[in-house]
């Protein structure tokens, strides 16, 4: 009986454990495999290095701005695009009429794809005929225009803007979720101890908004660290490395460089702090609501 | 870098296919074979090889006529096209050459790409096929060698390529201006467009050739022509922190500090038409741009073609090189795979995309072909091959000489000093050090 159970246990569970086998335990392992030699792309011969590629990875300057700015981005995904999230969530929820057309029309950003957004934006920042030039001339702001991505000063906080405008929307769509889905009893109860909306918040919904906080911001770090297609094709990591992160400088050194292990050694460290980051974050989260409960 | 024709139509796709790598690589996943087997080129070579896979860039767009012309000349025989733009057709041949899914022929821009293939293995010769029907004698030497790897053949041409600067006719006339000859009429000229509320030069410099291209021309001109030709080699005659690349490099601050080029330049890109526009529609009276201005004038701006002219890059007093000489390439130059299961049919292949009647065509499309004796009708066109024969030199764009990491340390140094981000000093030191390690 037992057995039987464990065979239709292991039947169901094989195309997924397979797909996720091959398509990414095994690349993580053979990128990892790969960081240790130098390899020039196919019919090229990979060389052992050793720790060559990290060693010098540690040494070169362009990584290290890839990594602050990487955690620019972390620093703003969230603590700026998740509250603003969740702001919107809680505008939207509170809206006596409408709650429907409000969410599909902040939802919208997070709809379009990536490309259509980052295209969007490039005409927004254009410096001769985007809208937000326009607009500051219009207001005779003249001397205040720029080229927004063509300069390290503006171009990163103009691509991360564009970034939060993206993916806030989709945050509060899963904080709308939670909140809908909370006990309206606590709020009454709440409400007849007297507690004002700003207490409600702080005392009801925020601490049953834990474990979707916790979620949110796990996806938040990952999809931070891994950010990629915006900042490609908005700026390509430029003018000069400035908007180079991570995964754009990856993609550099592999695909532009052709510096394939020494791109892997870069993937490995942007493996290595999204799992050390998610951990810390499950850790830390699972403590909690178990020290509330005794 | 160098041949990056327009594509409005394309460039989301161009987008599209740079995602879907990214999607790949964003995963922590660019392991081997990361990205090449989902190309739909079709599998030509099952079991008899009666099918050949052709790649090519997306911009020239004669490629299909001979490739017609090679099919009704074999029955039984099929191309499989498979077209790119400029920079993923890079990465997407980088990615499938020497494997099955690869090309058995292929573009690519000849110099320092063929030398590294050649030492891979990855491609034939075709000194066989140079000494047969009526490619005999078709090229000139200086032609032929960019195609050579240690004297034999591996790649041929249809066309070369090199850049100048585009100006507005109409424009020049209304403000009494005539192309300039020396360095400081060109400064002039710069001024005076300016103070007639013109944006002087226009300039989209987010993918950074463009920037790159003027640099290079700056340095030809600054150092003389043998100075790309010679850093290939294995003893370069002058340094990349030479005091003649620094005095380019202040040519450019020079322009940008005249106010030379349109606000944000290096966040604009070539690719979408965003210098380009400018320039099309009379708010930017110049546009320094490869020979390729042409056939994009012709598909995005005809009436363009009635107000456009160009003058070459004048020199400045004590530079080494003179204000005739020009920079550039060719493009497009094909090779046959080292993979490829008919080698004598991929080569047949290459004869028609360079011979006689390939040059023709190409030379209608506003191109300059390589093919001796070919007539071209195209005014602009024939002035565009007068002043490249005419030049004492074509100094070869550095990123074809040159291995590929240069290149990136090349381009970011160029837009570095195009933003006035990195000094002309600065910038000499760290090409020099980027050479010294590529060299290692």
């Amino acid at each position: 009986m037992i057995r039987t159970d464990r065979l239709k246990w292991i039947a169901f569970l094989a195309p997924a454990l397979i797909v996720y086998g091959v398509f990414l335990v095994y690349p993580v392992v053979q990128s990892a495999m790969l960081s240790f030699s130098s390899w020039a792309g196919p019919g090229r011969p990979a060389l052992p290095v050793g720790f060559g590629n990290f060693a010098e990875l540690f040494q070169d300057p362009v990584f290290w701005l890839s990594m602050r700015n990487t955690a620019a981005l972390l620093f703003v995904s969230v603590f700026l695009q998740l509250p603003l999230g969740l702001g919107l969530a809680l505008i939207v929820t509170s809206a006596r009429r409408g709650r429907r057309i409000w969410r599909g029309i902040y939802f919208l950003p997070t709809l379009m794809s990536t490309v259509a957004v980052a295209i969007l934006w490039r005409f927004i920042y254009s410096p001769s005929y985007g809208i937000l030039n326009g607009f500051l001339r219009a207001i005779g702001l003249e001397s205040l225009t720029q080229g927004w991505l063509g300069q390290p000063s503006t171009a990163l906080w103009a691509v991360i803007g564009a970034n939060v405008w993206q993916w806030a929307p989709f945050y509060m769509i899963i904080y709308i979720a939670a909140i809908l889905g909370l006990d309206q009893e606590l709020y009454e109860a709440a409400s007849i101890d007297g507690a004002t909306r700003g207490q409600q918040f702080r005392f009801v919904t925020l601490p049953l908004l834990v474990p979707v906080l916790v979620t949110t911001s796990i996806l938040s770090l990952a999809g931070a660290i891994k950010a990629f297609d915006l900042v490609y094709i908005m700026t390509g990591g430029g003018p000069t490395h400035s908007t180079e992160l991570l995964a754009t400088y990856m993609f550099l050194q592999g695909f532009t460089n052709y510096r394939l292990g020494y791109a892997s050694a870069i993937a490995m460290v942007i493996f290595t702090i999204t799992l050390v980051l998610t951990v810390i974050v499950l850790l830390r989260s699972n403590r909690r609501p178990r020290a509330k409960v005794r | 870098m160098s041949s990056t024709r327009k594509r409005t139509s394309r460039s989301l796709m161009a987008l599209g296919a740079a995602v879907s790598l990214a999607a790949v690589a964003a995963c922590g996943t660019s392991g081997p074979g990361g990205g090449g087997s989902d190309d739909g080129d079709g599998g030509g070579d099952g079991g008899g090889a009666q099918t050949l896979n052709l790649w090519h860039l997306s911009s020239m767009s004669t490629v299909p006529d001979a490739v017609q012309r090679f099919e009704d000349a074999n029955p039984g025989w099929t191309v499989n096209l498979t077209e790119a733009p400029n920079d993923q057709y890079k990465t997407k041949l980088r990615v499938a050459l020497g494997t099955d899914t690869g090309p058995d022929v292929f573009h690519n821009w000849g110099g320092s790409d063929l030398v590294e293939y050649e030492a891979s293995g990855l491609i034939l010769p075709l000194d066989d096929l140079l000494e047969s029907g009526d490619l005999a004698g078709a090229f000139t030497d200086a032609v032929l060698e960019q195609g050579q790897v240690d004297g034999t053949q591996y790649g041929l041409a249809t066309a070369v390529e090199a850049s100048m600067v585009w100006y507005n006719t109409e424009i020049f006339d209304e403000l009494g201006l005539v192309p300039p000859t020396t360095w400081d009429e060109f400064l002039e000229v710069i001024e005076a467009t300016k103070a007639a509320g013109l944006i002087p030069i226009a300039m989209a410099n987010s993918t950074q050739w463009p920037g790159s291209q003027w640099w290079s021309e700056l340095v030809a001109l600054s150092c003389g022509p043998d100075f790309w030709a010679t850093l290939g080699s294995d003893s370069p005659a002058i340094p990349l922190d030479d005091p003649c690349v620094v005095t380019a490099n202040e040519k450019i601050v020079e322009l940008v500090e005249a106010g030379a080029f349109n606000q944000g330049f290096n966040g604009l890109d070539y690719d979408t038409g965003e210098s380009r526009q400018l320039f099309w529609s009379g708010q930017a009276a110049m546009n320094h741009m490869g020979n390729w201005t042409l056939p994009s004038a012709q598909d995005e701006a005809p009436e363009m073609l009635d107000k456009l002219d160009f003058f070459l890059v004048p020199a400045w007093e004590g530079a080494v090189g003179t204000g005739d000489m020009m920079t550039g390439g060719l493009s497009p130059v094909y090779s046959v795979a080292a993979t490829t299961a008919a080698p004598d049919m991929a080569k047949e292949l290459v004869r028609y995309l360079v011979d006689a009647q390939a040059a023709a065509d190409i030379a209608t499309v506003g191109r300059i072909p390589v093919y001796q004796g070919t007539e071209i009708s195209d005014p602009l066109g024939a002035k565009v091959s007068e002043a490249i024969n005419a030049a004492p030199a074509l100094a070869p764009w550095p990123d074809h000489v040159l291995a590929p990491e240069w290149t990136t340390a090349m381009l970011q140094a160029t837009q570095g000093l195009f933003g006035l981000t990195l000094s002309p000093e600065d910038a000499a030191t760290q090409l020099q050090a980027a050479y010294e390690q590529v060299q290692q």
